[in-house]
C-alpha cells in the first residue's frame, strides 16, 4: 500500500514539474550557453564503505548543495554534501559530511552546430569525515585530497521548436594527487596527540583512486533563467594503506540559474 | 570527428578501468557460519599481539579456527552463537578484546579475575574521610603523618593541567605523595599522560609505539618513541609512592609505565592488570561490535606490558589489617616515607 502511494506521489512530481516546464517555457528566453551560473540541489542514496571503522558497506540517504560557474573555459563548483547510513544489521549510523571544491580549464574538441566537446584539466580539493557513532578509539575518518583531474564537458542544444533546451555533461575523473590517509591500524591518537605519522600523505593515482563523478542535466529556459533536471553520480574509491573505500551515490538533481 | 572519437575511447577506457570496484572484503554473511567466519578473519587481519601471544601462550589462531568451527550449526540461536564466539576471543586473554550485543558483553577479565583484589573500597574510603578535596576526578587529603593521598579512581574524566596544579600547590607541604590507582580500569590515554607529566622536570623517553600497516600478523610499523613532556605548571619534586593491583588496566597500565620512568617514583602493591593495546572497533554481519588491540605500546626496554607491570616494592592486602580496617598498601606507603 505504502508503495503504491509512493508511486503516486512520485506521478504528482512529475507531472507537477512537467507543468512548471511548459507555464516557464512559454514566457523563457533562450539559455546563455557560454555563461552559467547554477544553483542544485541534490537528494538520492549513498553506500558508503571504510574499512577503517566497519568491514561492511553503509547505505542510506545523501543530499548536496552545489554551485557551479561556467564562463567560456573555465569551470568551477562547489558540491557541499552530508549523507546517513546504517549498517546491514540497521543497528549503527555513520555521517558523512565532504566539501569539494573543483576548477577546470576547458578546452573545445569538437563545436559544430549545436553540438559541442570540451576537455581539461581539473584540480579537485576535497575535504571530508565520516563518523561512526559506535566505535570507541577509531570513531571517525578524515579525508583531505588535493588530485588533478581528467574532465570533460559535452553539450547539445535540443531545439523544440524556436527554443534551445541544452543537455548537458559532465564528467571527471581523478588522475594524479596526493590524499591524507591514516596506515592500516594507526589511531588518530597517534597522528594527532603523538605526532607520530606513517604514510599518512599519500601518493593518490588512477590506480589506487579509481572514482569517477558525473552529471547530466536537461535545462528548460524560464523567464528569468533555467531550471535543470538530472542525475548527478558520485563513485568516490580509493586503497591507501590497505584500507579500503567507497562512496557511491545516485542523485536526482533540480538546479536553477542564478 | 576522428579526434573526438579518439578522446571518446579513451573515456570509455578509463570508465572501463574504473569498473574494478573497491568493495568489502569480509563477506557479509549473517548466519552463525557467516559470522564466525566474520569474526575470525576480523581479528586474523587486525589483532596486534597474535606473534606475542603465541610465545606466551601458545596461541595458534589457524588452531582456534578448526576448533571453534565444529561448534557452530547453522541451527544455533544468538545466545548459543554469542557464547562460542566469545570463548574464541576469551582464548587470547586480552581484556581489549570484546564482543558487544544487545544482550550482552562478552569479555575475558582473568587479569584480575584469578587474582586477589588487594583492594577494600570501604576501608580506602575511609582514609579520604569527608573532609577531603576534588580536582575534576582526582580526590585528594593530607593523612595525619603529613603525606599527601591522592585517588585517582578512572582516566575517563578531563583532568586539567590546573586542576592537577591547585591538587599539589595544596599538597605541597606534605612529604611524599601517594598515588592510589587501583581498580582504576583506564580511559583516555591523553589524561593520564596530563597526569605524569607533573611529575617529571625534562623530556622523558616512556617507551615505544607501533600498529598495523597490513592484514598479516607481523605487517607492523617502525617502533616510535614515546616521550612525556614536562607540564607547564606546578611540577612534583619529592617522592611518589604509585599504589597499584590487577585491576589497573590499559590507560592506567600506561600511567604506571610512564610513572615508573621517573627516578623519584616507587611501585607498590601487586602487578597490574596490563591492556598495553589501544582497542579499535568494527564489527559482525549481525551488528555485534568487536573491540580488539590495534596499537602497541611498549615500555622504554622495548618490553611488552600486555600483562602488567611488576611493582618494585610487592605488598598484598592483609587479613588481619582489614578486620581493623586498615589498608596494608596505603600503610606501607605511608611507612615508606618514614624511611
Amino acid at each position: 500500500m505504502r508503495k503504491i502511494h509512493r508511486n503516486i506521489c512520485l506521478w504528482r512530481l512529475t507531472i507537477f514539474y512537467c507543468m512548471v516546464m511548459i507555464a516557464t517555457c512559454v514566457y523563457a528566453q533562450d539559455i546563455n550557453v557560454n555563461k552559467q551560473k547554477n544553483l542544485y540541489v541534490a537528494l538520492g542514496s549513498a553506500d558508503i564503505l571504510d574499512t577503517y571503522l566497519s568491514p561492511f558497506s553503509y547505505n542510506g540517504t545523501h543530499v548536496a548543495v552545489s554551485y557551479e560557474n561556467f564562463k567560456k573555459n573555465d569551470y568551477y563548483d562547489g558540491i557541499l554534501s552530508f549523507s546517513k547510513v546504517t549498517n546491514p544489521a540497521g543497528n549503527v549510523n555513520e555521517y558523512a559530511g565532504d566539501l569539494r571544491w573543483r576548477y577546470a580549464k576547458l578546452y573545445d574538441i569538437f563545436n559544430k552546430g549545436d553540438f559541442s566537446v570540451k576537455i581539461g584539466p581539473m584540480a579537485v580539493l576535497d575535504l571530508g569525515v565520516l563518523y561512526n557513532e559506535r566505535n570507541g578509539n577509531n570513531p571517525a575518518q578524515g579525508r583531505f585530497s588535493l588530485m588533478a583531474d581528467f574532465s570533460s564537458y559535452a553539450q547539445y542544444n535540443l531545439r523544440i521548436g524556436k527554443r534551445k533546451f541544452p543537455i548537458r555533461y559532465l564528467i571527471d575523473v581523478p588522475m594524479i594527487g596526493a590524499a591524507f590517509s591514516p596506515n592500516y591500524g594507526q589511531s588518530y591518537y597517534e597522528i594527532f596527540s603523538m605526532k607520530k605519522t606513517d604514510h599518512n600523505v599519500v601518493f593518490a593515482h588512477v590506480g589506487n583512486t579509481p572514482s569517477l563523478r558525473h552529471r547530466l542535466t536537461f535545462d528548460v529556459p524560464t523567464s528569468k533563467g533555467s531550471i535543470s533536471l538530472g542525475y548527478m553520480g558520485i563513485y568516490d574509491q580509493s586503497l591507501y594503506n590497505n584500507l579500503r573505500y567507497h562512496s557511491y551515490s545516485h542523485n536526482f538533481i533540480i538546479g536553477f540559474s542564478l | 570527428m576522428k579526434k573526438v572519437r579518439k578522446i571518446l575511447c579513451c573515456v570509455f577506457a578509463t570508465v572501463l578501468m574504473l569498473s574494478a570496484c573497491v568493495d568489502e572484503e569480509i563477506p557479509n554473511r549473517n548466519t552463525p557460519l557467516g559470522n564466525f567466519e566474520a569474526l575470525w578473519q576480523l581479528m586474523d587481519q587486525h589483532y596486534c599481539f597474535f606473534d606475542y601471544k603465541q610465545k606466551e601462550l601458545g596461541i595458534d589462531w589457524n588452531e582456534i579456527h578448526d576448533r571453534y568451527y565444529k561448534r557452530i550449526t547453522p541451527y544455533m540461536n544468538n545466545e548459543q552463537l554469542f557464547e562460542v564466539l566469545c570463548a574464541m576471543l576469551g582464548e587470547l586473554k586480552d581484556g581489549h578484546v570484546n564482543l558487544g550485543a544487545s544482550f550482552n558483553y562478552g569479555r575475558n577479565w582473568s587479569f584480575w579475575e584469578d587474582y586477589p583484589e588487594n583492594y577494600h573500597d570501604s576501608i580506602a574510603r575511609s582514609y579520604l574521610g569527608h573532609d577531603y578535596y576534588i580536582a575534576s576526578s582526582l580526590k585528594y587529603k593530607i593523612l595525619d603523618d603529613n603525606v599527601g593521598y591522592v585517588r585517582v579512581e578512572s582516566f575517563s574524566d578531563a583532568i586539567g593541567d590546573g586542576n592537577i596544579s591547585d591538587m599539589l600547590t595544596k599538597l605541597a607541604i606534605c612529604r611524599g605523595l601517594i598515588i592510589d590507582v587501583r581498580n582504576n580500569g583506564g580511559g583516555q590515554l591523553t589524561y593520564a599522560h596530563k597526569l605524569a607529566s607533573h611529575f617529571t622536570n625534562e623530556k622523558q623517553h616512556v617507551g615505544y609505539v607501533y600498529h598495523k600497516t597490513g592484514k598479516g600478523h607481523n605487517d607492523f610499523s617502525p617502533m616510535k618513541s614515546e616521550y612525556i613532556e614536562p607540564a607547564k605548571g606546578v611540577r612534583w619534586q619529592k617522592k611518589v609512592v604509585i599504589l597499584t593491583n590487577r585491576k589497573c588496566y590499559s590507560a592506567t597500565n600506561d600511567f604506571v609505565k610512564c610513572m615508573h620512568t621517573f627516578p623519584n617514583v616507587t611501585l607498590m602493591g601487586d602487578k597490574t592488570g596490563g591492556g598495553s593495546g589501544m582497542p579499535f572497533t568494527q564489527e559482525i554481519p549481525n551488528g555485534w561490535s568487536v573491540r580488539f588491540s590495534a596499537v602497541v605500546f611498549l615500555d622504554k626496554d622495548y618490553q611488552q606490558i600486555e600483562f602488567g607491570i611488576e611493582p618494585d616494592i610487592t605488598v598484598m592486602m592483609n587479613k588481619a589489617d582489614v578486620l581493623k580496617g586498615k589498608d596494608t598498601l596505603i600503610e606501607k606507603a605511608r611507612d615508606f616515607f618514614k624511611d
